[in-house]
Formats: C-alpha cells, sequence, structure tokens
C-alpha cells in the first residue's frame, strides 16, 4: 500500500490553497471598499420629494463623505405624503449630528449627482440619538426662486421707480432755462481761462509761467542728480564706516575682559586691603614687642611723644 | 683658656634668655593703644604744623575717640586742647573756648597741672585775640599757679614768655623785659629759647633798638627753622622786615615781606597774608622798587570754590 500524497495531488493542492487565499484577498478588499467592516449609525431625514436621491448616494459634510443614503420611502405623515431619507453616517462623524444640524439635497452644476449635505451642529445643542430625524430644508426650484422674486411688493417698488424717473424728468424740462444758463455761464468761464484772464487764465495759459516751471524742474532734475552723485560718494564713506565700526567692536571686546578682569580684581581689592592692615598690625605688635624688650630699649632712640598743644600769641603788628 | 671660653658660653646663653623672655613678654594692650593714640596725636600734630588744619582735626578726633573708648583721661583732655588749637587757628573762638575748658576740666580733676596750665595759656590767647586783656591777665595767672604747682621750669617759662608777650601788647616794655629775665635761665627748649629770642627782637624794636632787634630776630629764625616751627618762622621774618622798613631799608624789608608771605601762605593764613601784603604795598610805593604785586594779589584774593 502506497503512503503519502502523489505529486499531482500536491499541486492540485497547493492551487487550491493558492485559489481560497486569493478569493480571501479580493474579499477583504472588496469589503474595505464597501465599507462593510465600518461601524454605522442610522438616521431619517424627511423631504417633500426625493430630488433625485437614491440608495447610494453621498452623505457630505463640508464637501467630505460622512456616509450614505441606504434607503428612500414613501410615507404619510399628517395625512401629507412625503419621501422618508434613511441614511447610514460613520460612526466617527457622529459627534458633528446636533439637534440643529440641517440637512440639505445639494444639485451638481453641470455633472454628477445630487447628494445631501448636512449642515454641523452646535456643541450647546444635544446630540440626535440613531434612528432620529436630522431637521431638512427644502430645495428651491427655479419657479419658487422667481415667485419669491417676483413678487407684490417688488412689483410696486418698481412702479414707485418709474414715477419718480418721470416726475425727475418733468423738473428737467422746467428747469431747462436755468440749465442752460448755467452752461452759458460755464462756458464764458472756459473761453476767459482760454484768453489767459484772470489768475487761473494766467496760470493756465501764459507761457512764461510755464518755462518758469519747466526751468524750476530742470534745476530739480539737477539738484537730484547732484544729490545721487552725493549719495554715491556717501556709500564708500558707509562702507568705511562699516569697517570702522566692526574694528570698534572688535576692540571693546578685549576692553570689555579688561573691565570684567579689573572688576573681578576690585572685588578681591577689600579683602587684600584688610589683609594688609592685618598684616601691618601684626608686624606693629611684633616690633612693638621687640621693642619691649630691655636689651633693645637701652639702645633704640626716644620715641616722640605728643603733646598738648600751646597756642602761642606771636601777633603781628 | 678653658674657663674663658665656658664663661663666655655662660654670657651668650644669659643674652639670649634675656632675649627671649624679653620678646615673649606679655604683651601690653592697654600701652600698645596709647601708644596708636600717641602716634595718631604726633600725626595731628605735624598736620597743625604745616596748616592742614582739616587733617590735624581728624587725626585729634580719632585719637580722642579712642582715648575716650579705652578711659584715657589724660589722652582725652589733650586731644581736645589740641582740637580746641585747631579750632583757634580756624578762626573758631566760641568753639576753641569751649574745648580749652572742657580739657582743663578733665586735666584739674586728673591733677595734671603742666597740662592746665597749658590749657589756662591758650585761653589766655583767645582773651588776648578778643581784646580782652583783664580776662586773658587772669588767666595767665592761673597758667602760672598751675606751673608753679607742678614744679615744672618749662611750663613756668612757658607762662612767663606768654606774660612778656602781653606785655609788650600793652605796650609796657619794662613788665615784658621783667618776664623775659625771668624766663631766661628755665627756656631751656630750643622752641622756648626760639620764643624768648623773638619776644627779644619785638622788646628792642620798642625801644628803638633796631641793630639789637634785628640780632635777635635772626637768632629767633635760626632756632625756629632748626625745629621746623613754621608760624614761629613766618613771625620772625615779619618783623626782620618790620626792622629793616623802619631803618629805611625798603629792598631788604621788601624781601623779608614776601619770604614771610610766602611761609604764610603755605599756612594758608589768610588774614596773616593780607598784612604782609599790605607790607609789601607799603614798601614798594615808598621805595618805588617797581615790584609785581600781582602774584600776592591772585594768592590773596579768596578763590571761588
Amino acid at each position: 500500500m502506497q503512503e503519502g500524497f502523489t505529486r499531482k495531488e500536491k499541486l492540485v493542492g497547493a492551487f487550491l490553497l493558492v485559489l481560497v487565499i486569493f478569493t480571501v484577498v479580493t474579499l477583504l478588499a472588496i469589503a474595505q471598499g464597501k465599507g462593510w467592516g465600518v461601524t454605522q449609525t442610522t438616521y431619517l431625514v424627511k423631504f417633500k420629494q426625493g430630488y433625485n436621491l437614491r440608495p447610494g448616494s453621498l452623505v457630505k459634510m463640508f464637501n467630505a463623505e460622512i456616509g450614505k443614503v441606504s434607503d428612500l420611502r414613501i410615507t404619510t405623515a399628517g395625512g401629507l405624503p412625503q419621501v422618508q431619507v434613511t441614511i447610514k453616517i460613520y460612526k466617527k462623524y457622529n459627534y458633528l449630528i446636533h439637534q440643529d444640524s440641517v440637512a440639505e439635497v445639494v444639485s451638481p452644476t453641470i455633472i454628477g449627482s445630487e447628494y445631501l449635505e448636512i449642515s454641523p451642529g452646535s456643541s450647546g445643542y444635544p446630540q440626535i440619538e440613531p434612528y432620529g430625524t436630522i431637521p431638512s430644508r427644502e430645495r428651491q426650484s427655479l419657479t419658487e426662486q422667481l415667485a419669491e422674486l417676483v413678487n407684490r411688493e417688488t412689483i410696486d417698488k418698481v412702479k414707485l421707480t418709474v414715477a419718480n424717473i418721470a416726475q425727475l424728468s418733468e423738473q428737467l424740462k422746467n428747469d431747462e432755462k436755468v440749465f442752460l444758463a448755467v452752461v452759458n455761464h460755464a462756458n464764458q468761464v472756459l473761453v476767459s481761462l482760454t484768453e489767459a484772464k484772470g489768475t487761473m487764465g494766467l496760470l493756465l495759459m501764459q507761457k512764461d509761467l510755464y518755462t518758469k516751471m519747466v526751468q524750476s524742474l530742470g534745476h530739480l532734475d539737477q539738484f537730484l542728480v547732484e544729490a545721487k552723485n552725493l549719495t554715491g560718494d556717501f556709500r564708500p564713506s558707509a562702507k568705511d564706516l562699516q569697517v570702522f565700526t566692526k574694528s570698534i567692536t572688535q576692540e571693546i571686546e578685549p576692553l570689555k575682559a579688561i573691565v570684567a578682569n579689573i572688576k573681578a580684581g576690585s572685588e578681591e581689592l577689600p579683602d587684600l586691603v584688610e589683609a594688609a592692615t592685618e598684616t601691618a598690625r601684626s608686624g606693629k605688635e611684633v616690633m612693638d614687642a621687640i621693642k619691649a624688650n630691655p636689651l633693645i630699649r637701652l639702645t633704640a632712640p626716644k620715641g616722640a611723644r605728643s603733646r598738648s598743644i600751646h597756642v602761642e600769641p606771636r601777633s603781628l603788628p | 683658656m678653658w674657663n674663658r671660653v665656658a664663661c663666655l658660653r655662660r654670657w651668650i646663653v644669659l643674652m639670649l634668655a634675656v632675649l627671649v623672655v624679653g620678646c615673649a613678654a606679655k604683651p601690653d594692650p592697654f600701652g600698645q593703644q596709647v601708644s596708636r593714640i600717641n602716634d595718631l596725636s604726633i600725626q595731628g600734630e605735624q598736620w597743625f604744623s604745616r596748616g592742614d588744619l582739616k587733617r590735624a582735626s581728624r587725626e585729634f578726633s580719632r585719637a580722642l575717640t579712642m582715648s575716650r573708648s579705652v578711659d584715657y583721661p589724660q589722652g582725652e583732655a589733650q586731644q581736645l586742647n589740641n582740637l580746641g588749637a585747631v579750632a583757634l587757628e580756624d578762626g573758631e573762638i566760641k568753639q576753641a573756648r569751649d574745648l580749652f575748658n572742657q580739657a582743663l576740666q578733665v586735666n584739674c580733676a586728673q591733677g595734671q597741672w603742666v597740662a592746665v596750665s597749658i590749657n589756662q595759656a591758650n585761653l589766655a590767647t583767645i582773651a588776648q585775640k578778643a581784646g580782652n586783656p583783664g580776662e586773658a591777665a587772669r588767666h595767665l595767672q592761673a597758667a602760672q599757679n598751675a606751673a608753679w604747682q607742678a614744679q615744672a621750669p618749662r611750663a613756668l617759662a612757658r607762662v612767663y614768655l606768654q606774660w612778656a608777650s602781653f606785655y609788650l601788647d600793652q605796650k609796657d616794655p619794662a613788665l615784658a623785659e621783667d618776664f623775659l629775665n625771668r624766663s631766661q635761665p628755665l627756656a631751656t627748649t630750643p622752641e622756648l629759647k626760639g620764643t624768648l629770642a623773638h619776644h627779644l627782637g619785638r622788646l628792642a624794636l620798642a625801644r628803638g633798638d633796631t641793630g639789637l632787634a634785628l640780632e635777635r630776630f635772626a637768632q629767633a629764625l635760626t632756632i625756629d627753622r632748626s625745629i621746623l616751627d613754621r608760624p614761629a618762622m613766618a613771625g620772625d621774618l615779619f618783623f626782620l622786615g618790620e626792622v629793616y622798613q623802619s631803618r629805611g631799608d625798603l629792598c631788604q624789608a621788601w624781601d623779608y615781606y614776601v619770604r614771610a608771605f610766602d611761609v604764610f601762605a603755605g599756612l594758608g593764613r589768610t588774614s596773616q597774608m593780607l598784612r604782609c601784603f599790605k607790607r609789601l604795598k607799603e614798601v614798594n610805593q615808598k621805595g618805588r622798587l617797581g615790584h609785581s604785586l600781582e602774584r600776592f594779589e591772585k594768592l590773596t584774593k579768596p578763590s571761588p570754590s
């Protein structure tokens, strides 16, 4: 009897094992892509209509995907039909869904499909429990928006504006003569100016003034050129100054060190003086002791003795 | 031979023993303190003789504090007297009198009659300067009595010489001569000898004997210079100028007045400098000497500070 597997059997076994591993890996990849493993929380949103939403439509917040629409169902509440949208939000975003959050259907501008936008709630409001209803805002259609624009009040305002324009036109007709007089006067003023009459006319039309101005500007140009040259001369000096300043800074460093040394030395000075005084005192004591010796005392010169001063009155005549 | 060596060795050992014992003698702290007070006082006297009254006062004050701190009344009285002398030179008559009186009280209590004599003599000087001859005479009499009591010839000579000066100021040459004669055998120190010669010069000048006066003042100057008693030297020089001026030798008078002026200037004694300057102007004008007085004028002007 033959024991163990044949070579063919081993090959088949290995093939099956590879197949099983491949299948498992593929399944895992799909599950991750589908979000099967991700924990989600279910909420409800109610609209008057479905706005082209369908299961699998995205649920977004700040334009970022936070979940998906899982189901749409037409229900009746208070005798009125409505569309109940069931959404599943990733659990990690639960903390953003509060009582003041608002769900709204957003339509794409050109391409793409509708999605549900939920605004984040503030921390002052309690969180919505799972399977709770998130408040919603209906999307306005174009006709509704137009109807909002063209209402009675707006029409009244337009009527009033037209009436005002008509009234203004009438007033302009009445003030035509005054207006013409003003225009004539302005014309006269302009003529005077062109004829170099008056201060303004002189200023505007006299060529001398213009020439003088041109000359002044020329002088100014010259001055600016000279100033520029002068600034150019300053540059090397400024560079020298920089070098000078740098060298001073370098010189200051050893000076600082010297001052620091002097300071350190001066701190030791009182001790030194004290030590010197002490030494002098002890020296004097030694000398006193030597002087006290009878043999020394006999030979030593007699020290001076202090006396009371007698102020002799040698008065001058 | 052996005996001599042994004897020498014994002597050397004995001397060394004396030296060692002497050096190892028990120190005398009070004596050392008194010695320090003495040193300070001597230093003060030196500043005083140089005319540096500020420093002299500082040294005497320190000596006074030390004397009081070790209960040394003799030193205390001495420093009080010396501080009085500083105050007197500084023109503080009232303060000087107070200090001399304090010193006098301490000295009387201690029976220090020589010191009492000096205190009384100084009080007499104050009275003389204040123009009170009666009080000056009373103090001089008290000084004389104290000197008698102390049996101190020098103290007595000092008082006699001050009596002579007093009577010369009072224009009484006879009494002045009497006291000068009394002091002559007692004046044994250079200081007293210098003073005696000076007053003898003044006596001669008062009697119109300018020759003798010159001789005496020159003698006084020599003695005073030997002990560097600068105020006394300046006085001698001034009187030499005075004698020459009275003899009509104005060039010599100018020279001596200039020398006196310079010594007084070194001592910072403005009032005496002004007196010299006055004499210099007189002599320069009378003798038409044509000397410049600018230097003297500058020095006599009070400094802005």
